[in-house]
């Protein structure tokens, strides 16, 4: 059988493989180099183009003009990467600085590329659309925005919806407690944090979402509620405590850590005692709470509950107390 | 010596071909994976922009994450690694640091250096653990959640289930005291959880290889290329094995290996499963299974995931005493895991785990070695004597070996396109040796320690445990007892657990 | 004498953008990029307030903080934490902080803390 091996066979193998080898180490330096090449270009355009943005930074109204007039001047190469160089800085700061950036994001023409491409066929750029919207937020961003947060693709609908937590019109509000609903593609994490980050605007519609029936919309209301602390809200957050949904009843009982509802208590306690998860995460909110509403709670939990529970509740073993 | 020549000769004629197939069989399997890698790299860097990662790190809404440290003998490094453990970048979790009876000044250390007081709170006692409780302690300060645990020793997966029993975050990670961490690991390993809290109830992070790299403070300042020809050879088995295996198979949803060096699961699941086996060699990888067994009774929608980018990096050895050892341990640990789960082999029930996953390892990791190692024998023997047609040698040679390099190489190719850790040009060429000289003694070598390990798991021999020496992290490396399945001989997928 | 101020901070961007809002309010600023340096600087340098983010890579702002005023040096320390990490904000003060300001921020509203600071 061996002699049916034909000896070209082998040749053609070796030759294939080196090939391949050779191919793949040209692929291997070329990337190298390539990437090299394109890193020093960066350096070189950040040598010069930086100081400008800076500058933007801190202009005096009377400067700004000018500046934005210079940016506007750069070739196309130069104003994409003043472009890049504005997002990355965007990211950690706020305020009139943030506000001079945004300005010459838009004078560089990074704004208008970034809106154009708000429908592209691509998914990812789409997403990476709906980010730089909340970064940048030109004119016309609230409405994009709307927009993408209702794209074919989960992934953009969620980047949008973490955009959105930037803006604190009423419109951006409810988008993102539609968001919070089962089913909706978007990670209530990212939902729920946009809510937080809308902060006070949200308002009453936590209240309203707190008794919405999509069990998701409760679950986030549910979260954010207690770091909120809207006003009105107690009543609602302590009844999610007795909610048919078991996320909505740890979320629920998460918040009352934050902000302590004394209605809540009972249902707490009751649910300390039955145990699980869900009583270890009773037990933590009922810890958080004044010690004169809670006495007679941890009195029970700390006679008959069970050892997980006990623990989170803080309570000493009673081979300690011994 | 006719009779040998005859015998050879017969020998060959049957499975000559069929041993070709099976090189190339396990080399094309390879590369396939690496092949979706690449794609699953290539989909992944472009999302970068709008991953969300910052956002993430901010948000109080994270679910809460308990890092279990179990600590055995790591005086010298125990103080710098809770400290950056600690200092990891997320917006919620808490370390637990189990003391596995050490007999050294470890848990000295930490209760000064933390000014530790008694926890004297209820052991809630889910689940069994065989070394006696000494006692709990945690910091005093509320802005540092350390709570540490004094016990008999009895092995790390006893530590990490008492570690797991006072756990009280939803989502639990093991690390290892010796680990160091990226500092945004806890982010990158739970994003998952987050992007889909519903069904992944495991994820696992890349292990990388520290040895030679600058580290400060418990974190990697600056990356370098090990020292040792054979550490470096390891490195690249990692990028193959670790980073891009593991990555396709995770894509393929089969993925049945986390490494222990950086695994995180629903706490709940964890619980639910029984924790660790600590009677198991290859603890980490008996417990993935035992998950991937879970969700097919009954949680059909769970998955195991992994994730690509960085997150911890560890020691690896550097001598090949430590490293035979190891090898030993993986293969021993992999021979008696999918022994134990053998039911699952080829069994429809369990998806693509029983139909893809398993059979792989099956055939292209417990037998490689002894399949390479005969082949070996047979064809340098068969060529002394006559027996086997030097071009039948020759093409074994090439499906085998050279076959195996160019995947490898592949591997390297796609971590350039991908993640480039390794800046430096003169990093490449060692790099690219490494690739070669893997199949020019490398393998072999670990070939025969993995049958002595296979060997020693059949006659159920006692194994025993190496002492891990830590001399801080600008010594020496000896790397502890991993116990991950090892290399296949056609470049497959070693796990960790250090 | 012109007022120094050190600002410490892994990310060259807040660097920047602190620095030259600092600088345009006749303050006098020098920059480092990790805990080491912000250590050796701190140590060297006559400061007037020092500028120090939290999450570094290496050694992380509450250490350094710790070491400094472990050295008896009672300088102004301002902490720049990132959001969503209020442990933080509890162990820099005990270390010794005096201010904090949470990323992302205002480079004028910085400003206003340094001056208040040096006031």
């Amino acid at each position: 059988m061996t002699t049916l091996l034909p000896p070209s066979l082998l040749w053609w193998l070796l030759a294939i493989a080196s090939l391949v080898v050779v191919g793949m180490l040209i692929s291997l330096v070329t990337q190298r180099l390539v990437r090299h090449r394109r890193e020093r270009r960066r350096a070189e355009l950040d040598e010069r183009l930086r100081p400008l943005v800076l500058e933007a930074s801190i202009a005096e109204d009377d400067e700004v003009d000018a500046l934005l007039a210079r940016v506007r001047a750069l070739d196309a190469e130069e104003r994409a990467h003043v472009g890049r160089t504005v997002s990355l800085m965007l990211r950690g700061i706020t305020g009139e600085a943030a506000d001079r950036l945004r300005a010459v994001a838009d004078a560089s023409g990074l704004a208008p590329r970034v809106i154009a491409a708000a429908h592209h066929r691509d998914a990812v750029i789409r997403a990476d659309v709906a980010e730089a919207l909340g970064l940048l937020a030109p004119e016309g961003a609230l409405a994009l925005l709307l927009e993408l947060a209702d794209d074919p693709s989960s992934d953009v609908r969620t980047v949008a919806i973490r955009a959105l937590g930037a803006f604190d019109e009423p419109a951006a509000i409810d988008r993102v407690v539609v968001a919070l609903a089962e089913g909706s593609g978007v990670p209530t994490s990212v939902a729920a944090s946009a809510l937080l980050q809308q902060g006070g605007a949200v308002g009453d519609r936590v209240r309203l979402a707190l008794e919405d029936d999509d069990p998701g919309v409760r679950r986030g209301a549910a979260r954010v509620a207690g770091l909120l602390q809207a006003s009105g809200t107690a009543d609602a957050l302590a009844r999610l405590v007795a909610d048919e949904h078991e996320s909505v009843r740890l979320a629920a009982m998460r918040s009352l850590e934050r902000m302590p509802v004394r209605a809540a208590v009972p249902a707490l306690r009751s649910a300390a005692l039955d145990g699980g998860t869900v009583g270890e995460a009773a037990a933590r909110a009922l810890v958080a709470m004044p010690r004169s509403w809670t006495a007679d709670a941890l009195a029970d939990i700390a006679a008959v509950a069970q050892l997980g529970v006990r623990r989170a509740a803080g309570l000493p073993s009673a081979e300690a107390r011994a | 010596m006719s009779w040998l020549h005859d015998t050879l000769e017969a020998i060959f004629a049957v499975i000559a071909w069929p041993a070709a197939a099976y090189f190339v069989l396990a080399n094309t399997s390879m590369l396939l994976l690496v092949l979706l890698a690449a794609r699953h790299f290539a989909r992944y860097l472009r999302r970068s922009e709008h991953r969300g990662e910052d956002a993430m790190a901010a948000s109080p809404l994270s679910l809460g994450v308990s890092v279990i440290v179990p600590a055995y003998n790591e005086a010298a490094v125990i103080l710098t690694s809770v400290r950056s453990v600690l200092d990891l970048r997320y917006p919620d979790h808490e370390v637990i640091v189990v003391n596995d009876g050490s007999k050294d000044d470890t848990m000295r250390l930490l209760k000064e250096g933390f000014a530790l007081v008694p926890d004297e709170r209820d052991v809630p006692g889910r689940i069994p653990v065989r070394g006696a409780l000494r006692g709990v302690w945690r910091s005093p300060d509320p802005a540092v959640p350390l709570l540490v645990v004094d016990k008999e020793n009895s092995g790390r997966s006893d530590s990490v289930n008492l570690g797991l029993d006072l756990a009280s975050k939803e989502l639990v990670v093991m690390v290892d005291a010796d680990s160091i961490l990226e500092p945004d690991a806890l982010l990158s390993v739970s994003k998952p959880f987050a992007d889909d809290p519903e069904r992944v109830v495991a994820t696992g992070g890349v292990v990388r290889i520290v040895n030679n790299s600058r580290v400060q403070a418990g974190r990697i300042v600056d990356i370098r290329m090990p020292k040792e020809l054979i550490t470096r050879i390891q490195v690249v088995e990692y990028l193959r094995a670790f980073l891009l295996g593991r990555t396709a198979w995770s894509d393929l949803n089969a993925l049945i290996l986390i490494s222990g060096a950086f695994g995180m699961f629903r706490r709940d699941v964890l619980i639910d499963v029984g924790g660790l086996d600590a009677d198991s060699i290859g603890e980490d990888f008996e417990l993935v299974m035992r998950i991937q067994r879970w969700i097919r009774h009954g949680h059909r929608e769970s998955r195991v995931e992994f994730v690509a980018e960085p997150v911890s990096w560890t020691e690896a050895p550097s001598t090949l005493k430590v490293l035979a050892r190891q090898r030993r341990r993986w293969h021993r640990g992999l021979w008696e895991v999918l022994w134990k789960y053998r039911s699952m082999l080829l069994n429809p029930r369990y998806g693509r785990v029983g139909m893809l996953a398993l059979p792989y390892y099956w055939l292209f990791e417990l037998f490689a070695p002894l399949i390479e190692l005969v082949g070996i024998v047979l064809v340098v023997l068969g060529l002394l004597v006559g027996a086997v047609h030097p071009g039948m040698a020759l093409l074994l040679l090439i499906v085998a070996y050279v076959y195996g390099t160019i995947v490898t190489l592949a591997a390297v190719v796609v971590e350039e396109a991908s993640f480039h850790r390794y800046e430096r040009w003169r990093d490449m060429g060692t790099t690219l040796w490494a690739v070669v000289a893997e199949s020019l003694g490398y393998r072999q070598l670990t070939a025969i320690w993995r049958i002595q390990g296979w060997w020693a798991g059949l006659t159920n021999r006692t194994q025993v445990w190496g002492e891990m020496t830590r001399t801080g992290f600008a010594g020496a490396t000896d790397a502890s007892d991993a116990v991950m399945p090892g290399a296949s001989a056609t470049g497959g997928q070693p796990d960790r657990r250090d | 004498m012109s007022k120094r101020i050190l600002v410490v901070d892994d990310d060259r961007d807040i660097r920047d953008l602190v620095a030259i809002k600092l600088e345009s309010a006749g303050l006098e600023v020098e920059t480092r990029a990790d805990g080491s340096e912000a250590l050796q600087a701190a140590s060297e340098g006559d400061w007037s307030v020092i500028v120090l983010d939290v999450m570094m890579p290496g050694m992380s702002g509450i250490d350094v903080l710790r070491l400094i005023r472990d050295r008896g040096d009672r300088t102004p320390v301002i902490l720049l934490t990132a959001r969503g990490q209020e442990k933080d904000i509890e162990a820099g003060f005990a270390a010794g902080a005096d201010h904090y300001v949470t990323k992302p921020f205002s480079p004028r509203a910085l400003l206003a803390r340094v001056t208040a600071a040096l006031g």
